[in-house]
């Protein structure tokens, strides 16, 4: 065993300042863009070193929902409210001023609760961070006040988590029986707290360099007080598109330009796109054409107030075949990100039910397909992905993982010679 | 089986004078047609490149000889795209602040109204020499403007055509009705055909997709170079081999 001398400095791992560092915790963003950007560089076709401004993002805004991209460092981005959505956009988030839509295949509403995590994470902001100050404005359109009530509250953890805060808590109060255990167990319980905290600081270097970038949801509360107007504003489609867009533009206007805090972001909702319970048979709504040219633009908005606007937005796969070509020009020209969840057929889900009887938490119910990432595929990286993820959706997390088929271990049978 | 490491890197040229690989001869249509999951920003990047250059350089085509040449004015008109696209790749290759090199996405506040926008590209090359011209999914315009139709659409293609070499990069991945004629028609009136393919087999690690190029039935001077190549773009290269 070697000892080092008192004055000498003990390196730590070096790192660049402003790289942020992947997330250990999840193996899926150790894949693909990082692994590349991480890996020597291959000897290119005139390759020269790449030019990266890190510190732009930072020096010039900061907002504790924005962090750089993992895979391009000058982009800033906006977290989904959904930790492995983030994590299979690559980036890391939405980057600013690109758009993400989410098909979904069947009659289930797994994109609803994805868009409602995304206009969660920008209320929630606004309540744990923002001071006071209002640092998120939503805008949903085609939906009214009911949708704000519906919001999810932060998870708050399970039932022993919770006991634990609460133990905790009453730790921090002053009174005899605590006094006298504290000084009975100060040095133990200091260091175990030690050896934790260094085990869990590796892990935890992103989370605790952006620690309010994103949240975790329980999709049974609701956040409450409900969002008020300043949090968040709702556009009613009855007017049609040009109104929208006129709407959506002062909305904006108001927020960035007029207000007084200039690190306010805007997080645009449009669930259930095209949907004919919320659009209806009106001509105007469901004109394709009309539809291009609303899409476009707010596509037009969101790049005049650079760094600022993120949109997300669901539609049903199953209501659009190709016959019309929709969902292809939303895909090829309109959206910068587009995923699509579709739901597991019946025999495999019986399959699954039967494979992991005594592991239902292995259970999960679809796949997440990966159509087009944000950025990364307008640069020719070819980065889809079919049936290669899915996700399970419970109470308190929507949670992506990599998709292995369920193998059935055929029952020992023994036989019998006669 | 061989993977791409064991293969030798190739050079990208479209035609067999070598000394201008990548950039068509005045008036001329050159059709580049992508998927959904393939957009050829790279291959953008290096024709824009080499026509701003003044010493034939591209990252694409790096054992090309080097000769004197005049900076040819590109100009790059985008429907879906911005300047966040080409950022990185304008930034590696030392074209982002070329005087030559000009950007324009229809997407941006300042850009010109969809209305007039093949008016304004016609005024703005108009008086360059030898100008290199890049339009991004013009057929965004029939989507967004039901007024146009494919032939005044095409008519206009044809009007910016007389003024420059013309690049038009297209999607294949829309089976609109809006768009149903436009790629066959746009087709034959082209006398290059590029088209990147992604892999039939599904996604790969090593490669990328499939770059076929082919010559258009409008004849041209330059003798093209038909062949397929196998890309693959990485987060800090892009490699070509020969399929």
């Amino acid at each position: 065993m070697s000892f080092r001398r008192r004055g000498e400095i003990v390196s730590g791992r070096e790192r660049t300042p402003g790289v942020p560092v992947p997330n250990v915790a999840n193996p899926m963003l150790n894949r693909s863009a990082v692994n590349r950007s991480v890996r020597g560089p291959p000897v290119s076709v005139g390759s020269k070193p790449p030019v990266t401004k890190n510190k732009e993002v930072k020096e010039e805004f900061s907002h504790p929902g924005v962090k750089p991209s993992i895979v391009l460092s000058h982009l800033p981005c906006m977290s989904t409210g959904t930790k492995d959505i983030d994590t299979i956009l690559v980036h890391g988030g939405i980057p600013m001023d690109n758009m993400i839509l989410i098909e979904e295949d069947g009659s289930t509403d797994f994109s609803g609760v994805l868009v409602k995590n995304f206009v969660s994470e920008g209320i929630i902001q606004n309540r744990l961070v923002g001071n006071g100050k209002i640092l998120n404005h939503c805008i949903v359109i085609g939906m009214d006040s009911i949708y704000g009530n519906e919001l999810y509250n932060i998870y708050a953890g399970n039932s022993k988590e919770r006991k634990k805060k609460l133990v905790k808590e009453q730790e921090g109060k002053l009174s005899v029986s605590n006094i006298n255990a504290n000084n009975e167990l100060k040095i133990a319980w200091r260091y175990k707290k030690e050896l934790q905290n260094n085990n869990l600081k590796e892990i935890d270097n992103d989370n605790s360099k952006y620690p309010d970038y994103c949240h975790q949801f329980d999709i049974t509360t609701n956040i409450r007080p409900s969002p008020g107007s300043p949090e968040i504003s709702y556009i009613s489609l009855d007017d049609g598109y040009d109104n929208i867009l006129k709407q959506v533009n002062k909305i904006v206007e108001n927020q960035l330009k007029n207000s007084k805090d200039n690190n306010k972001l805007i997080r645009i909702a449009i669930p259930y796109l095209l949907n004919p319970m919320i659009y209806g048979c009106s001509d105007e709504l469901i004109n394709l054409s009309n539809i291009f040219k609303f899409l476009f633009g707010l596509k037009k908005i969101m790049n005049t107030y650079s760094g600022r606007i993120t949109m997300m937005s669901s539609i049903s796969s199953e209501l659009y075949d190709d016959s019309n070509g929709l969902l292809d020009i939303l895909e090829s020209m309109l959206f910068d990100g587009v995923l699509r969840l579709v739901p597991f057929p019946h025999e495999l889900n019986v399959l699954m039910e039967k494979v992991y009887k005594t592991q239902r938490e292995k259970i999960k119910q679809g796949y997440v397909d990966i159509l087009r990432l944000p950025v990364l595929t307008s640069m020719g990286m070819m980065d889809k992905r079919l049936k290669e993820y899915c996700f399970k959706n419970s109470k308190s997390n929507f949670h992506v993982e990599q998709w292995s088929i369920p193998v059935e271990e055929e029952e020992i049978v023994e036989k019998t010679d006669f | 089986m061989a993977s791409t490491s064991d293969l030798q890197e190739q050079a990208l040229t479209f035609y067999k004078n070598k000394s201008n690989a990548l950039t068509p001869s005045q008036n001329t249509l050159s059709l580049i047609t992508h998927d959904s999951s393939n957009f050829p920003s790279w291959l953008i990047a290096g024709i824009l490149q080499q026509s701003v250059s003044t010493n034939n350089e591209c990252f694409l085509s790096p054992n090309f000889p080097s000769i004197n040449k005049e900076s040819s004015p590109s100009y790059v008109y985008s429907f879906t795209n911005t300047i966040q696209t080409y950022n990185k790749y304008f930034l590696k290759y030392n074209i982002k602040n070329n005087k030559n090199l000009h950007f324009t996405s229809f997407i941006n506040s300042d850009a010109p109204p969809l209305a007039s926008w093949y008016t304004s590209i016609i005024s703005e090359i108009k008086s360059n020499r030898n100008p290199v011209v890049i339009i991004e999914n013009p057929e965004l315009v029939l989507l967004l403007d039901p007024t146009v139709t494919i032939n005044k659409l095409l008519s206009q293609i044809q009007e910016i055509q007389k003024h420059c070499a013309l690049y038009i990069v297209s999607t294949t991945s829309t089976s609109s009705s809006f768009t149903s004629t436009y790629l066959p028609s746009i087709l034959h009136r082209s006398s290059l055909i590029i088209s990147l393919t992604a892999l039939t087999t599904g996604r790969a690690d090593d490669i990328s997709g499939t770059l076929t190029i082919s010559t258009g039935p409008i004849p041209n001077e330059n003798q093209i170079e038909s062949r397929q190549y196998s890309y693959l773009i990485s987060n800090s290269a892009v490699k070509l081999y020969f399929k």
